[in-house]
């Protein structure tokens, strides 16, 4: 069998322990004295070790090892949590990581990492005042009779995979049992088996149980009724000696039963984690279990409808076939409902990552930062969130590191020392919102403008509001800050943040106020791929528009539009600009004598769309375009019609650009 | 012997013929959406299958005045994807002909001169009922000439929900 899936499933694990273990750092720091979280800590700890040393990766282990070790001690209450073993365990989780890739230690600043972390885990050992153990395992075995020394042959396939079983659990409960080594023995560069020495007094029955779900794949052998390794005996171990294959039956409610003790790090019992891609973590969701209960109804019916359709047709039974047909709609419109449902996840597991992100930053400030988060249950499309993670870090960078001000400053205007950031995410109608913000300085219009004026992004003197002050920090290049700090202040970034979030037809709103803070709101599409458009026809093409940028919609006679060169018309009494699509081809077809306008309104600011007609509404399934035609920024993709006919979307922002820079 | 199918087409007074194993499927009478400012060899899209599809005005590849008209035009759909690189183009032609079988040992290879177009797209010829009928790379041709297109032409299926 080839290691390589097993070894990248345990890299996936890894990670999503090491993210748990964060999580359980920063809890650990705010309750020092948390039995649970300790636990928590040193359980992560010994499964990492326990699969490390399965795929040869001694280096992990041999750091986990002493990590463990350290935290055995606290749990014995012979150390103290303190900020410093914090650190150190953050570091070395991080370590953990670049160890996952870099696993031999190729790269030299690794390598330097690795002997310094075990330099500072050594300094703790000493003032817990115990010299660190020699042996690999630390599990004393106790010299009473009934130790026996059992070798398990364990011959994986890939069959262990698709069965959801878990090895570098099982390997960490072996551990449990007594002292435990394990030998890969590879041919061809796969592994043919692992044997497993175990010295226990536990017995045959201990190691039946934690075997229970692979034993189709053991063999289990008593070697001798003493420990080998003790007298150094290995010799004596004879790989074909005494076949005996024990035979469980496997039902998946035994599995659930014993697999629930320690999967609690990884995933709650009520989410299966589906596996797009072996390869990457980041195509791997959580998926809840309804969801999938809702897919396999909603297949069901599916396939009953099929067969009813089938049938109807063989009848040649007119009304029938009508029935299935709109039965058959109806299931389509669930079924995409539910494969949109699938792909939203909840903003949970990203919000991990920006506490780790905070806690060091602020110390790297010297803040006092308080992370109040709201609505974390909110969820969102898979490919949104990918996008938006990047983004949301550069805000709250920029929230800490320009927003909130140092404790004494905070002190003497009047705040508390502690400053908050917030991450506030919530539904409204089909969008959902995400606000990150601060309770700091705010942003100081007057001194932007100066900066403004000086870096020449705007003439001096130009007229500009709040708003448009606003708009400025978010142009390519442009930076506030005094000094350049590695966190921010290069002046890339805010002009990323929102082209970013526009790619994703979303929108960043900036609120800010003098000496109360900064609010940066991400209005975002739930998902990105269907959305409700309204269909209009200019010559030959028809145009898809976002439904939700169209205020309203009038029509107007040819002749009253071109009146005059400057493309403006008066709606209700006020001038707006016009765009006239038939412009946009070389088209020769008349005009018509009355053309519709579709009005439409974009953050306040209105202008009209000129067409030969509209259709009406089209819920579009939002095809990318070829980026053949990337340069032709006014489109946003296509959607296939009813008839297999395409309709292309307007961009309704790029659209206004286009009419700011025809004049 | 070697032996080749490919499948023949005309542009111009021109045959054509290009391997079958790089073509997808051949649609007649295609209602090409056209793209406001698109780049000029581009007609415009398709819907094939449900994917979006640009199409190639391969005339102008050749030389040959653009003629594209609703009611008789044809378009090769290729797919000339390589390992892991999806890539899915469709192009046109003024009518398809035949299929045919072309042993290796009956390519004759081009001389560079005398011919009206560029001959890099040209594997060599073949000469059939007292006509001569061109080789095309189809890679080359959709490659060659607009660097900056080879990548950016690749149907993205990841991102069609």
């Amino acid at each position: 069998m080839d290691i390589s899936h097993l070894k990248q499933k345990f890299i996936d694990e890894a990670n999503d322990l090491l993210s748990g273990l964060d999580n359980d750092l920063l809890e650990l720091e705010k309750q020092p004295a948390s039995k649970q979280h300790i636990d928590q800590v040193f359980r992560t700890m010994h499964t990492i070790k326990g699969a490390s040393g399965m795929y040869g990766l001694g280096k992990i282990m041999e750091i986990t090892h002493e990590l463990e070790t350290l935290y055995d001690l606290v749990r014995d209450q012979k150390l103290q949590v303190t900020k410093d073993l914090i650190d150190l365990t953050f570091s070395t989780a991080d370590h953990i990581r670049n160890l996952l890739i870099d696993q031999d230690l190729k790269n030299d600043e690794n390598t330097q990492n690795h002997s310094l972390i075990l330099k500072a885990i050594a300094v703790f050992h000493k003032n817990a005042g115990i010299s660190i153990p020699t042996t690999k395992t630390k599990e004393s075995i106790k010299e009473s009779t009934g130790i026996e020394t059992w070798q398990i042959l364990l011959y994986p396939d890939e069959s262990i995979i698709f069965r959801g079983i878990n090895l570098s659990f099982i390997i960490s409960d072996l551990h449990l049992l007594g002292k435990c080594i394990i030998h890969s023995n590879c041919e061809e560069e796969k592994i043919a088996f692992w044997s497993i020495f175990i010295v226990t007094d536990k017995g045959r029955n201990a190691i039946d149980d934690v075997l229970m779900f692979i034993s189709d794949y053991c063999k289990i052998n008593k070697i001798a009724d003493f420990d080998i390794f003790d007298e150094k005996e290995l010799t004596k171990r004879n790989k074909e000696d005494q076949d005996r294959e024990a035979n469980f039956l496997l039902t998946p409610a035994i599995k659930k039963s014993t697999s629930n003790e320690t999967n609690t790090t990884v995933t709650s019992p009520e989410c299966i984690t589906i596996k797009k891609n072996k390869i990457h973590t980041s195509t791997r969701i959580n998926v809840d279990a309804s969801k999938l209960d809702t897919l396999m109804y909603l297949v069901t019916e599916l396939v009953t409808t099929k067969s009813e359709l089938l049938l109807s047709i063989q009848k040649q039974s007119a009304t029938k076939i009508v029935e299935t047909a709109e039965k058959i709609d109806k299931l389509s419109k669930l079924f995409s409902e539910n494969a949109l449902n699938i792909r939203l996840v909840s903003l949970q597991e990203m919000l991990l990552k920006y506490q780790r992100l905070i806690r060091d930053l602020s110390n790297k400030l010297g803040k006092k930062v308080n992370f109040s988060i709201k609505g974390e249950d909110t969820e969102l499309d898979k490919n949104m969130v990918d996008v938006i993670a990047e983004p949301i870090m550069h805000l709250i960078r920029n929230c800490i590191d320009h927003g909130l001000e140092i404790p004494e400053k905070r002190k003497e205007s009047g705040k508390s020392e502690t400053g908050t950031i917030i991450f506030n995410a919530y539904e409204s109608g089909n969008n959902v919102y995400i606000q990150i913000g601060d309770d700091g300085v705010g942003i100081d219009t007057d001194y932007v403008y100066t900066k403004a004026v000086e870096q020449n992004f705007i003439q001096p003197g130009t007229q500009l509001d709040e708003k448009g002050i606003f708009d400025l920090i978010f142009l390519p290049g442009f930076s506030t800050a005094q000094s350049l700090t590695d966190i921010s202040g290069r002046g890339v970034g805010m002009d990323i943040v929102r082209k970013k979030i526009h790619e994703i037809r979303g929108e960043v709103i900036v609120e800010s106020t003098r000496g109360k803070g900064t609010i940066f709101t991400l209005k975002l599409q739930q998902t990105i791929s269907i959305i409700d458009t309204l269909l209009i026809v200019s010559d030959q093409s028809t145009f898809a528009i976002p439904i939700e940028d169209v205020e309203s919609c009038d029509l107007e006679e040819h002749g009253v539009l071109f009146r005059q060169q400057s493309n403006l018309i008066d709606f209700k009494g006020e001038l707006i600009p016009f765009v006239y699509l038939r412009d946009k081809f070389t088209s020769n077809s008349p005009a018509p004598d009355k053309e519709k306008l579709i009005i439409i309104n974009k953050q306040g600011k209105k202008y009209a769309i000129v067409a030969d007609e509209i259709i009406g509404q089209h819920q579009a399934v939002i095809k990318p375009l070829n980026k053949t035609f990337q340069n032709i920024d006014f489109l946003s993709g296509a959607s296939i019609l009813g008839d297999g006919s395409i309709t292309l979307l307007l961009n309704t922002d790029k659209l206004k650009d286009l009419l700011i820079t025809s004049y | 012997m070697e032996k080749q199918t490919f499948l023949t087409f005309l542009l111009g007074r021109e045959y054509f013929a290009v391997n079958v194993a790089k073509v997808l499927e051949v649609l007649e009478r295609q209602h090409i959406t056209t793209i406001p400012q698109a780049p000029e060899q581009i007609l415009g899209i398709i819907n094939f299958r449900g994917d979006i599809l640009p199409v190639v005005d391969t005339r102008l590849k050749f030389n040959l005045p653009s003629q594209n008209s609703e009611d008789k035009n044809f378009v090769i759909v290729y797919d000339i994807s390589t390992e892991g690189n999806k890539f899915v183009i469709a192009a046109t032609a003024d009518s398809v002909k035949d299929v045919i079988e072309i042993a290796d040992s009956e390519i004759k290879p081009v001389p560079e001169m005398g011919i009206s177009y560029n001959t890099r797209y040209i594997i060599g010829a073949v000469r059939r009922d007292n006509s001569f009928i061109m080789l095309l790379d189809i890679e080359k041709i959709f490659s060659l000439s607009d660097k900056e297109n080879i990548q950016t032409l690749a149907v993205d299926e990841t991102q069609i929900a």
